[in-house]
């Protein structure tokens, strides 16, 4: 929404500046820089190629309208349309190479300022001669050229502009909801209504950085990214003291960085309770392949980012799977598995935050005196009480066993969030949440290679780690950048993908054979990778994936090998294939 | 292959966007003067007009101050103040010249004109103008627009609040003109931004015999009903004769009067000449012209006032 405006503000401005001021000047050749064309393609290469042709077609359309006008309505927008859509394919190219995605958007630009020649010469021949074309073409493509780097300049601005105003909206990862909880309500309801933009919020700040990165790496490059993987690991540090105490996170952060081992300690310390259920709980679910702790009863849409649970248990595979890398794999396994439990106060802690984000009403007396931070968070809910009261035992461990120990324990490790053990419809929720609380899968299909590269038990681990607890989190990338190949890169990438890797992880690592069926259909975009892995159990989905690409075949084969049938199309030739073949390809013989 | 697949809603969009430009393209080929196209262009006009105005406002103070003084600034309030007094346009000091000989010519031909500032540019190849005025200014379309120096172009298109202006120096423009001392017919198309020829006009007169001779002044020939052109406007002279053996046409090429690469206050023929002497008695045709070049040509004139002056 935000860069919607942005690219609205700045290609008004664009349109404005180039009516008024640019083709009015005469510069040598006779030509004038088309800002617009540049623009456009400016910001679909930090878009991606459907907001890029997007914007193209809006910013045509306006050309095309705005006073002077083109003598067709039209053809700007149709050439702009284009341009938009070659440029936002470069998109997924910027994370590779730098220089060569500036080349191809060069070309791009080129081949658009051609292309508007050609519609212009094709569509309104009295008005434009070849001669014309031919002298003046040359020109204006180097006068685009040079402003390319002002239009890119002004593209990955906004870009960066964008990502910085998203971070600061959402404070700390789960945190947003508390920051909602303790003043910023406003904000927070807005985003009420819209569950998968909340749950972007808390994918965010969990892996901080990665959930938003990916979109903004695309513009920011490499350096970008590179910054803000070293920076990052000093996000779930500073999250961390949410761990200890609710609410604390709501404050930020306020412990410094570095201190892994006392960190360990420190929660083992304080987790008393908590962790004994949470712990033994987890071993279970990962022990009985059948049952995802996600797929009990009572996992709901709203909890399921704390299927950062499963996350965290994942992370504790995954820290097992890495272990060669960690010095005290003994201390740190069960610092993860404790760790679930710390997760779990996390949790319990945002996800009040969550719950009072998004149902503010007054706080109930009872837990008021628990926390200030969850007890409002807590008291909304009115017949998830109990269940509160769960969660509260989860934070506040001493609460919780002062009174019914036992059966709480239980239904809390069961659940681990709160409110868990009442809610019965799990599927379909189940299938919602994990779309919503993994954005990256749904959302981001560009960076399927880049996942492909990663190594598996490093990006299982760094996925899984980062969305489910930040304990996790934090000791992988320390792992991973103490031993590491290529740490940021690769991270990012799996970060990004992490969304989706961790539906794939957890449920992989954990060796479950139930895998939730909502599960299972969320993950579709990313479903080749999946495939090869550990959603190699799901059957009947891959005969699918041929069908939607048409891959390494050219524009051309794009636009004629459709599905126009027919002798022609049998002799028609593409490559080495015929049109036939293409076709039976892509429909998977179905045709 | 470049970067990512596109997926299936990628191209969905693709296609429909496609479709969608594809259609208006068609629509406006097939129909150009359809009511829903003009009014779609009208309702458009008006409001991206709004925003060409603004922009060139503020275009032009960015344009005109060059120094920072804050006097400079008071000065220009001031300025402004009285700008917003009158009553046709924001004429800068810079365009009063521009008026000036543009009512002057009005005067001469017994024109009636609202004079327009060029506020946006047209885009690409096509050679038009928008100006600020608009039919709430009583223009409408298929008038002559000329300035202090000739013929710029006709309006094609009008809202409310702008105009657009096909330019005489637009491939697609054709002006019937008569010659001057010999009153032959004939017609000038633009050239476009055609190498060579960029900046002139193409002559052709339809008496193939005709002598052409270098100099010779051009004026509009009276369109049906004055539309788009009223007769007697300045055009330009020729600055080249083309011999072509065997054409059915005499050709030339006419350099213009009118500056196309700056323009600024133009005006709008609203009002043909009350009676129309040019269109049936030759000689007072050119009266617009020499009018304007009387002050530039007759140099032994005029040159007895500048020796004051030089030896002062």
């Amino acid at each position: 929404m935000r860069k919607t405006v942005f690219a609205v503000v700045v290609l008004g401005v664009a349109l404005a500046v180039q009516l008024v001021v640019l083709n009015g000047l005469r510069l040598p050749g006779g030509a004038v820089p088309d800002l617009v064309l540049v623009l456009v393609a400016a910001l679909a290469m930090t878009d991606g190629p459907v907001r890029g042709m997007v914007t193209g077609f809006v910013a045509g359309l306006c050309l095309d309208l705005a006073p002077p006008g083109s003598a067709l309505l039209g053809e700007y927008a149709l050439a702009l349309c284009l341009v938009g859509w070659a440029a936002g394919k470069l998109s997924g190219m910027a994370l590779r190479s730098a220089v060569l995605s500036v080349a191809l958007l060069a070309v791009v630009v080129a081949l658009g300022e051609s292309l508007v020649a050609a519609l212009s010469l094709a569509l309104d021949p009295a008005q434009t001669s070849w001669s014309e074309v031919r002298q003046v073409l040359p020109y204006s493509v180097a006068y685009d050229l040079a402003a390319l780097p002002f239009a890119l300049c002004v593209a990955m601005l906004l870009r960066a502009w964008e990502a910085r105003a998203v971070a600061r909206q959402t404070p700390g990862g789960v945190l947003a909801g508390a920051g909602a909880a303790a003043g910023h309500g406003r904000k927070a309801k807005k985003y009420q209504p819209r569950q998968p933009r909340l749950a972007e919020g808390f994918a965010r700040p969990h892996d901080g950085w990665v959930g938003s990165r990916p979109a903004g790496l695309a513009g920011a490059g490499r350096a970008a990214g590179r910054a803000a993987a070293l920076r990052r690991p000093a996000a779930p540090h500073g999250l961390r003291p949410a761990n200890g105490v609710a609410g604390s996170a709501v404050r930020g952060p306020t412990f410094s960085p570095g201190l892994p081992r006392r960190e360990v300690n420190l929660r083992l310390a304080s987790r008393h309770r908590g962790d004994g259920a949470v712990g033994s709980t987890f071993g279970r679910s990962l022990g009985h392949p059948g049952l995802h702790p996600g797929s009990r009863p009572g996992t709901t849409r709203k909890f399921r980012p704390h299927a950062g649970l499963p996350g965290g248990s994942a992370a504790m595979q995954s820290a097992s799977m890495v272990q060669p890398m960690w010095r005290r794999p003994v201390s740190l396994s069960f610092g993860s598995r404790r760790g679930d439990g710390s997760v779990g106060r996390l949790f319990g802690s945002s996800l009040s935050a969550l719950v009072a984000a998004r149902s503010r009403k007054k706080a109930s007396p009872r837990f008021r005196g628990t926390s200030s931070a969850t007890s409002p968070a807590v008291a909304t809910r009115k017949k998830a009480e109990p269940h509160f009261r769960h969660a509260s035992s989860a934070i506040q461990p001493g609460l919780a066993a002062r009174k019914k120990a036992e059966p709480r324990f239980r239904h809390t490790s069961s659940a681990f969030s709160p409110g868990v053990a009442a809610r019965k419809k799990a599927e379909p929720r189940f299938r919602r949440t994990s779309s919503a609380f993994s954005p990256g899968v749904a959302a981001r299909k560009k960076a399927e290679p880049r996942f492909r590269r990663s190594s598996p038990a490093f990006s299982t681990g760094i996925a899984a780690g980062l969305n489910g607890g930040r304990l996790a989190d934090q000791h992988a990338i320390m792992a991973a950048r103490r031993r590491t190949i290529g740490v940021p890169r690769v991270r990012f990438g799996s970060r990004r993908r992490g969304d989706g890797a961790l539906g794939g992880s957890v449920l992989g690592a954990s060796g479950l054979t139930g895998i939730p069926n909502g599960l299972r259909k969320s993950a579709r975009p990313a479903s080749p990778r999946f495939k090869s892995r550990s959603m190699a159990n799901s059957t009947g989905r891959q005969a699918k994936q041929p069908r939607f690409g048409y891959g390494r075949r050219s524009l051309l084969t794009f636009l004629v090998g459709r599905r126009i049938g027919g002798k022609w199309l049998a002799t028609t030739r593409v490559g080495t294939r015929s049109g036939v073949w293409l076709l039976g390809k892509r429909t998977g013989g179905s045709l | 292959m470049i970067g990512v697949r596109d997926t299936r809603r990628t191209r969905l969009v693709l296609f429909i966007l496609l479709a969608v430009a594809l259609a208006l393209i068609a629509f406006g080929y097939g129909d150009g003067s359809s009511p829903v196209l003009r009014g779609l262009r009208h309702v458009t006009g008006s409001v991206f007009g709004g925003g060409e105005h603004a922009a060139s406002s503020v275009a032009g103070f960015f344009g005109g101050t060059n120094s920072s003084a804050p006097q400079v600034h008071q000065l220009q309030e001031q300025l402004a103040r009285m700008r917003a007094e009158l009553s046709q346009a924001q004429l800068s000091k810079s365009d009063y010249q521009q008026l000036h000989r543009l009512l002057e010519v009005a005067g001469y031909g017994g024109y009636r004109v609202v004079a327009a500032n060029v506020i946006a540019v047209g885009q690409g190849f096509q050679q038009s103008v928008t100006l600020d005025v608009g039919s709430a200014n009583g223009v409408k379309p298929d008038e002559t627009v000329l300035d202090g120096d000739g013929l710029i172009g006709q309006v094609t298109a009008v809202t409310s609040s702008t105009a657009t202006v096909l330019l005489a120096t637009d491939p697609s423009s054709t002006v019937g003109v008569r010659l001057a001392p010999s009153g032959q017919v004939g017609w000038v198309t633009g050239s476009g931004k055609n190498g060579a020829t960029v900046g002139l006009l193409h002559l052709q007169v339809l008496n193939a015999s005709a002598k052409l001779k270098l100099g010779e002044p051009l004026v509009t020939a009276a369109s049906v009903n004055d539309k788009p052109f009223v007769p007697g406007v300045p055009v330009g002279t020729i600055a080249k004769v083309i011999n072509k053996a065997g054409s059915l046409t005499a050709l030339a090429l006419v350099k213009p009067y009118a500056d196309f690469t700056s323009l600024g206050v133009v005006g709008v023929v609203i009002a043909p000449p009350a009676h129309n002497p040019r269109f049936s008695v030759l000689p007072p045709i050119p009266h617009p012209a020499p009018a304007v070049t009387v002050t530039v040509t007759p140099s032994p004139k005029v040159h007895p006032s500048p020796s004051p002056s030089a030896s002062r």
